[in-house]
């Protein structure tokens, strides 16, 4: 891939909700390149689309106009995903949500690996990798808990361990620090910006606080449905 | 090789780390597993009844039967050409007819089967019905020695009636009962031998006298006689009870040792016989025939004529004032034949057409297969009444699968967002619902091979609390349950069909239970389901 190349392109993208009969314009050409080993962090207001955004950055929702690339790959972007597009998702995005989401009945190193088991590339090395991260995020000890015996800190570093594991170009990170406390949520913080930076990893930061949206290099915010970097 | 991960997740979901298993997947592998248990229990059950009354129909009535078409068929000429053949092992001609018994206020009127004494034993093993025949005599103090009759002790003087024939007339064979030292009797290991059904009503007193030396006595009868074993058994004469001493030489122990004994003659009943009513209209009085009650006999087959009597060839010939001729002729064939339904009917037609179509020859399922088409009829029925049982434990899977699709709604949106395909995640809960069928029925059969094994003692178990000892005889007189045999799946290739049929029928119930928990699983939109509160 050229390095001019971003790693991550949106141009254009809009969605609108209906409710009942009323039409809920949530974003409105929404611009975004990407290039490889940044970040970008995206504020704004409860409601404004932040998630929506990152739900159609993943594919995970199909935008109703504009054009989407994953690096070179132009993507269908106003269907809803292919198996092909799934499949790639596995391998270039990693995702990381406020809520977690561990699978509880899954320990610490089979919710890691789990990444890779989807992605169908589930070998000696991607456990090996997936100690190794967890090992780098501080959690190593906990391999073998189940995520319920783990403080929500820990959780988030789990987390975070599992959307790195596979190598994703990019990281989409919806509030990760929301549900911590500020020491916990800084030190998380430190570690997603690290690990994204050792492994490579361009980040699109989705958070309401103006310190971590700092520590990214472009900051943006999103307000009337439209992403304006600041 | 790579376990899929929707086969890896529906596991984890059931059996999670950390923990043996989730409480769902526990009651729902418990729910298939029994019924899968009693699926195959009931059918076994089924097929071991209709194995035992295959069995106690040929026994009752051989292989096959020969009726003769016309009045003249010579049946001693077929006998003989039927036993030149290797394939035909007995054959064994009967007469047989109503006749009217009477036992002074009491009558009958029941089937009576005349036996030819010297072909019949070996072709209807009719001892071990005379086995579940025989009468006990309950007394507090004195205990039944009455040894069981055989077929053998048939005479022209002798019949057998069935037990309803035996509880109608008030009739029964001889007895003997011991009143003394019955302890050192039964563990000397001395029994009754022979007991004929002429033997008076009497008081006897049995003596050891020394080496080899007994004294038998009868004090009413003016009977005593000095006896010496031959061949093991002290026999008196005619009349008198005989009896087998044990095999070890323990008679100069028994110095002295005396044995009192009561005796009870055999019932004799008046039999008038339709001929006798032919002579009587010709104004020719002939007296009722009087016989002995010899034995009582119970066919645990309910087909076979509850009211019956058994005599011998002549007996019938006698009474129906006939001569040369037969009503049909009992048939055991090798097994090689007797063994497969096709080619033991086939056997017959081949027979008949030789024959000329002077008999017919019919094989036993064929003179018996409204019998075995009700069997046939209950075994589905209650299959019928089964599958919806399992459909219902098939709902109840559903549900539980359903409840955990919402309670997972947002690792579904979460597995879709980390790159797994929608209908992968589908996949997820009918795999649970595959493996639950799995595990259930593994279990299931399990536990059938248990209550196979364990049946009998499962089963006074069970009866002994709900309805006591009478009902654990009940269940053992009337469903004859515990000489049912219940092949294993490795012995039987029917067996194996049963165990398999309703394993699959579990399986494949379970994973479709999962289907619709799946299917709205696969449809959900991830990015609503990780909005999902």
């Amino acid at each position: 891939m050229n390095s001019a190349q971003p790693v991550l392109e949106a141009s254009n993208l809009a969605k609108t909700f209906r409710s009942g009969s009323e039409k809920l314009a949530v974003l409105k050409e929404v611009n975004l390149s990407l290039f490889a080993s940044s970040s970008i962090s995206i504020s704004g207001e409860s409601g404004s689309g932040k998630t929506t955004l990152l739900n159609l950055l993943a594919r995970i929702e199909s935008a109703d106009q504009g054009q989407l690339s994953w690096g070179e790959r132009v993507m269908h972007c106003h269907r809803s995903a292919s198996s092909e597009e799934v499949a790639l998702r596995a391998k270039f995005l990693g995702v990381v949500y406020q809520a977690y989401y561990l699978v509880p009945e899954l320990n610490v190193l089979e919710n890691v690996i789990l990444c890779a088991r989807l992605g169908g590339c589930l070998d000696e090395q991607a456990k090996d990798r997936a100690m190794s991260l967890l090992r780098q995020m501080g959690v190593d000890a906990k391999a073998l808990q189940v995520p319920g015996a783990l403080s929500g800190g820990e959780k988030q570093r789990v987390a975070i361990a599992r959307a790195l594991l596979n190598r994703p170009k990019v990281l989409l990170a919806d509030e990760p620090t929301g549900n911590l406390d500020s020491k916990t949520g800084e030190e998380v913080m430190d570690l997603l910006l690290g690990a994204c930076s050792e492994e490579g990893a361009s980040l699109v930061l989705v958070t309401h606080n103006p310190i971590f949206a700092r520590a990214t290099s472009r900051r943006a915010l999103l307000e009337q449905g439209r992403l304006n970097e600041v | 090789m790579k376990t899929p991960w929707p086969l890896y997740l529906a596991w984890k979901h059931l059996f999670p780390s950390r923990k043996k298993f989730s409480f769902f997947s526990l009651l729902a592998v418990i729910g298939v597993a029994l019924g899968v248990n009693v699926m195959i229990v009931v059918v076994a059950f089924m097929k071991g009844f209709q194995q035992k009354f295959r069995e106690d129909i040929i026994d009752a009535q051989g292989h096959a039967r020969a009726i003769p078409l016309s009045r003249n068929s010579q049946w001693r000429s077929l006998q003989s050409e039927l036993l030149a053949r290797s394939e035909v092992k007995a054959v064994s001609p009967y007469l047989q007819g109503p006749l009217l018994l009477r036992n002074q206020e009491s009558h009958s009127v029941p089937l009576a089967i005349g036996l030819d004494l010297r072909s019949s034993p070996s072709a209807l093993p009719l001892n071990q019905f005379l086995g579940k025949g025989q009468m006990k005599m309950k007394s507090n103090e004195w205990v039944d020695l009455t040894p069981v009759a055989q077929i053998e002790d048939l005479n022209d003087e002798v019949v057998f009636v069935s037990q309803y024939v035996a509880n109608t007339l008030g009739v029964r064979p001889a007895a003997i009962l011991i009143k003394s030292e019955h302890a050192l009797w039964s563990k000397l290991g001395l029994r009754v031998c022979e007991l004929s059904g002429e033997v008076p009503s009497a008081e006897w007193r049995l003596s050891c006298q020394g080496e080899d030396l007994w004294r038998l006595s009868s004090g009413g009868l003016n009977f005593e006689a000095t006896i010496r074993p031959i061949e093991g058994k002290l026999n008196a004469g005619p009349g008198a009870p005989v009896f087998e001493l044990p095999l070890q030489d323990d008679t100069k122990s028994l110095a002295g040792s005396e044995f009192v004994f009561q005796t009870f003659r055999a019932s004799s009943i008046e039999i008038f016989s339709p001929a006798m009513f032919d002579r009587a209209q010709a104004n020719e009085i002939s007296p009722p025939k009087e016989v002995l009650v010899g034995g009582v006999f119970e066919v645990p087959w309910q087909g076979f004529h509850a009211e019956a009597v058994i005599g011998s060839f002549e007996l019938l010939e006698d009474l129906r004032s006939v001569s040369g001729v037969c009503d049909g002729m009992f048939l055991k064939l090798d097994p090689a034949i007797s063994s497969d339904e096709v080619s033991l009917h086939r056997y017959c037609a081949n027979l008949e057409l030789q024959r000329s179509m002077d008999w017919a020859f019919i094989p036993w399922f064929v003179e018996n297969a409204w019998f075995f088409e009700l069997l046939k009829f209950e075994e589905y029925l209650m299959i019928l009444i089964m599958v919806p049982i399992g459909l219902v434990a098939a709902f109840a899977i559903a549900i539980a699968l359903m409840t955990t699709v919402l309670r997972k709604i947002r690792e579904i949106g979460l597995l879709v967002a980390m790159g797994g395909a929608r209908l992968k995640v589908g996949l997820i809960f009918c795999m649970q619902g595959f493996l639950i069928g799995s595990i259930g029925a593994l279990l299931g059969c399990v536990l059938a091979l248990i209550f196979i094994r364990w049946r009998d003692s499962i089963m006074s178990f069970i009866v002994l609390r709900i309805a006591g000892d009478e009902g654990r005889a009940g269940v053992a007189q009337f469903y004859d349950f515990y000489s049912l045999r219940v092949p294993y799946p490795w012995e039987s290739a029917q067996s194996a069909s049963t165990f398999l049929t309703f394993s699959l029928f579990a399986v494949l119930v379970s994973t479709l239970a999962g289907l619709i928990p799946a299917w709205r699983a696969a449809r959900m939109n991830p990015a609503e389901a990780l909005r999902n509160e």
